[in-house]
C-alpha cells in the first residue's frame, strides 16, 4: 500500500453489517471466521459494527423468507450511502435448494439491488474476504459517481416450482 | 503571540495523535491475540472515512440534544488533551470537563427514540455513577498529598510516585478507573458493540460518529498523559524530552491499562460492574483518603 | 492462578509469528476431499439426465437445441453436494477444486455449460447424439476414430447390417475421409 492509500483512502476503512434472512446459519458460520485470528480481515481495515447506520458493507444470508422480508427491506433502507450490499451463498444468491417456495419473497436480488454475490454452500471465508476487498472497488466508484446501478433482477424460475 | 501558534498547532496535531494512539492500541491488541491486525493509522482512515459518508438520522431525533451532546463529548475531551500536554490549568476544573465527556455522551444518546440507546444511556449513567466518585477521590488524594492544585505547580525534581510513595493510593485508583472512563472491554457495557450495537451511538453515523469516535480516543490520550504527569513524569523534564517522554509513557500506560485488560478479560454485567467499582476503587479511595488525612495531620 | 495464565499467553503471542493466513499473497489451502466446483466433461456425456432428477437444488438443466443438446449447471443455485457426481454413470462430472469460491457481479452468467451435439450416422446418415468416450472405452477398450464411428451407427443400421459389413463400411468411410462430422465426432468442435 502506498503512502496515500495508508492516510488517505476512506475504502481502506469497511465496515461490515450482516443481515440473516432466514439462513441455515451455515454461512454465519463462514462469516465468523473472517474476525477471527487465522483470517483477520481487520488488517484490510474490515471490522465488524452492530448497526446498520455506521456499516458501509451489508452482507446478507438466507433466501429473503415472507417473514423477514420486512425487516430485511427497513434494514437495508437504514444503510447510509455509499453502501454495497453482498449476497453471501447460495441461498442468499438465488434460493438454493429453498427456490421455488411459497415462503420465500424471492432472492434478494429480486427485492433490492444486489452488488456482489458470493457463490458457494457456504462459501469459504476466503471467498468472503474476497468479496469485501471487491466492495472496496466498488465504493470507490460509488464516491466518484461513477458506478452504474445494477438494475433489480428478474429470474422468472425463482418464483415458481419446478421448470 | 507565540503562545497562540503553539495552542493552534496542538489543537491541530494533538487528535490526529489521539487517533494515532488508538490506531497504536488496535495493533497491540490484535498482536496479543495472535492476528496480523490493522494498520496503526486504521483509526484515522475510519475517521476519513467517516467524514465523507452521508448521515442518515431518524426522523423524531433531537438535534438540540444531540448537538450539545456532540459538543460536550468534544469539549470533555479536546479541552482536557491540550491542558494536560501544556501543563497547564486547574486539576478540579480537569474533572469537572472530564465529567462533561461523559454527560456529553449521555446527551447524545437520549437524543434518540431507540431502545438500544436509551439502554445504553441507562448503563452508561449507571456505570458513571459507580467510577466517577472513585476518580474524584484519586484527585483529591492527589491534591492532598502533594499539595498542588494545577497542573503546573504539580512540579517534582524526581519522579512524584518515588518522592510522595501516598500517591500511589491515586495511581492504582486511577488504574482501576481508567479503562470504564475510557470504555474498553470488561467495562464498557454501555458501549458494547455486539449487545446493544454501541449504545448511545445506535443511531448515530457519518461525520457525528467521527466526532464520537475522535473524542473518545483524545479521551484516552488526555488519561493517559494525565496520569504521566501525575504520577511518573519528573517536572525537571522539558522541551523535545518532554514530548518525547510522555508520549513513550503513554503508550506503555496503554498497553497495561487498555490493551492487557481488554484482552484478559471479557464484558461483564452492568451489576457485575457497578458491585465491583462501588466495592474495591470506592473502598481504596476512602482508605486512602483517611490515611492521608491523618499521615497530614502528623506533618508528613 | 488463572490471570497468570492469561498473562502469560499474552506475553507469548506477542513475541511469536501470528497465526493469520497470508490469504491474497498465497493461494487458499483446501483440505482432502474438498467439495469445489462441479466439472463437465462433454465428451464424456451421454444425457441420461441422472443429474438433473438427482440435483436437490435444481441447479441443472438439460436443453434441447437445434443439433444437439445442451447441458448447464448454475452456479447461482449449486450447493456443491457433489451429488451428481456421484449419480453420474459415465463420469462426465467431477470435483473440480480448482476454483474453492467464486464471486461475480453478475450470477446469471456463473454457469458451466457444455453441448452433447447430433452427428450422422455413417451408414444412413441419420442423426444420432454423439457417443460418449466413456462408453467407448468401456465397450472397445479405447477411444479411437474408428471404434468412434462404429458406436456412432444409429440402433437401425445395426440391427440391418452384420457385424463384418459395418467395418467394412467404417474402414471405407476412413479411407475415403468422407464423414460430415469427423471434427464433432473427435470432439474438435461443436461441444462447447
Amino acid at each position: 500500500m502506498s503512502l496515500w492509500s495508508l492516510l488517505f483512502d476512506p475504502e481502506n476503512s469497511i465496515w461490515v453489517y450482516r443481515i440473516n434472512a432466514g439462513s441455515c446459519n451455515g454461512c454465519e458460520i463462514e462469516i465468523t471466521p473472517l474476525f477471527t485470528p487465522r483470517y483477520d480481515a481487520e488488517r484490510f481495515g474490515i471490522k465488524w459494527v452492530g448497526t446498520p447506520r455506521h456499516a458501509d458493507v451489508v452482507l446478507v444470508t438466507g433466501p429473503v423468507t415472507a417473514v423477514a422480508k420486512e425487516s430485511v427491506m427497513e434494514v437495508l433502507s437504514q444503510v447510509p450511502d455509499p453502501h454495497v450490499v453482498i449476497a453471501v451463498g447460495s441461498c442468499g444468491v438465488s434460493g438454493g435448494v429453498f427456490r421455488g417456495s411459497y415462503a420465500l419473497e424471492g432472492p434478494l436480488d429480486n427485492l433490492y439491488p444486489v452488488d456482489l454475490y458470493v457463490l458457494g454452500c457456504p462459501p469459504k471465508p476466503e471467498g468472503i474476504l474476497t468479496a469485501l476487498l471487491e466492495a472496496k472497488k466498488i465504493l470507490k466508484a460509488k464516491r466518484k459517481g461513477q458506478y452504474q446501478e445494477k438494475p433489480l433482477v428478474v429470474d422468472p424460475a425463482g418464483m415458481v416450482m419446478g421448470r | 503571540m507565540n503562545i497562540y501558534i503553539t495552542y493552534i498547532v496542538l489543537g491541530l496535531l494533538l487528535p490526529l495523535v489521539a487517533l494515532l494512539y488508538d490506531g497504536i492500541e488496535r495493533k497491540m491488541t490484535a498482536r496479543i491475540q495472535g492476528r496480523v491486525g490493522p494498520p496503526i493509522t486504521q483509526s484515522w482512515l475510519d475517521f476519513v472515512k467517516l467524514l465523507t459518508k452521508k448521515v442518515k438520522l431518524p426522523e423524531d431525533t433531537n438535534m438540540l440534544m444531540l448537538f450539545s451532546g456532540l459538543v460536550l463529548m468534544f469539549a470533555g475531551a479536546f479541552i482536557p488533551l491540550i491542558m494536560v500536554f501544556m501543563r497547564k490549568g486547574d486539576l478540579i476544573l480537569l474533572m469537572y470537563l472530564m465529567v462533561g465527556g461523559t454527560l456529553g455522551i449521555l446527551l447524545t444518546g437520549l437524543a434518540f427514540r431507540s431502545p438500544y440507546s436509551r439502554v445504553g444511556v441507562s448503563r452508561e449513567m449507571q456505570m458513571a455513577f459507580a467510577y466517577e466518585i472513585s476518580f474524584i477521590f484519586a484527585i483529591v488524594i492527589t491534591i492532598m498529598v502533594t499539595g498542588c492544585r494545577t497542573l503546573e505547580a504539580c512540579s517534582a525534581s524526581s519522579i512524584p510516585l518515588i518522592k510522595w510513595p501516598l500517591l500511589l493510593i491515586p495511581f492504582i485508583l486511577f488504574l482501576f478507573v481508567a479503562p470504564a472512563k475510557v470504555g474498553v472491554v470488561p467495562v464498557d457495557i454501555g458501549e458494547a458493540e455486539s449487545e446493544i450495537a454501541e449504545g448511545p451511538f445506535v443511531e448515530i453515523g457519518g461525520r457525528y460518529l467521527a466526532i464520537a469516535k475522535l473524542s473518545k480516543s483524545m479521551k484516552m490520550l488526555a488519561l493517559m498523559q494525565l496520569i504521566t504527569l501525575l504520577y511518573l513524569l519528573p517536572a525537571g523534564v522539558t522541551g523535545v524530552w518532554y514530548w518525547i517522554a510522555s508520549f513513550v509513557i503513554d503508550g506503555v500506560l496503554v498497553f497495561f491499562t487498555i490493551s492487557v485488560v481488554r484482552n484478559a478479560a471479557s464484558r461483564i454485567k452492568i451489576d457485575q460492574a457497578v458491585k465491583f467499582y462501588a466495592t474495591v476503587p470506592l473502598a481504596i479511595g476512602i482508605i486512602g483518603l483517611v490515611i492521608v488525612y491523618l499521615m497530614r495531620g502528623w506533618g508528613m | 492462578m488463572k490471570v497468570g495464565v492469561i498473562l502469560k499467553h499474552i506475553w507469548e503471542n506477542l513475541f511469536t509469528e501470528p497465526m493469520t493466513k497470508k490469504f491474497p499473497k498465497e493461494p487458499v489451502q483446501l483440505p482432502e476431499g474438498f467439495r469445489g466446483r462441479v466439472g463437465y466433461i462433454p465428451e464424456n456425456c451421454i444425457m441420461c439426465n441422472m443429474c438433473v432428477l438427482n440435483c436437490p437444488a435444481n441447479a441443472i438443466e438439460i436443453k434441447p437445441e437445434e443439433d444437439g443438446k445442451r447441458w448447464t449447471l448454475h452456479y447461482d443455485r449449486c450447493i456443491n453436494c457433489m451429488i451428481c457426481v456421484e449419480v453420474c454413470p459415465v463420469e462426465a462430472l467431477y470435483n473440480d477444486d480448482k476454483e474453492p469460491f467464486r464471486v461475480t457481479s453478475d450470477r446469471i452468467s456463473a454457469i458451466e455449460t457444455g453441448k452433447v451435439p447430433m452427428v450422422s450416422c455413417p451408414i444412413c446418415g441419420k442423426k444420432v447424439p454423439r457417443p460418449s468416450n466413456t462408453m467407448v472405452k468401456r465397450m472397445m477398450k479405447e477411444v479411437t476414430p474408428r471404434n468412434l464411428l462404429k458406436a456412432a451407427v444409429c440402433p437401425q443400421c445395426k440391427k440391418d447390417h452384420k457385424p463384418e459389413e459395418i467395418d467394412a463400411i467404417i474402414d471405407k468411410i476412413l479411407e475415403e475421409g468422407s464423414y460430415p462430422d469427423m471434427d464433432k465426432l473427435l470432439g474438435k468442435e461443436g461441444l462447447r
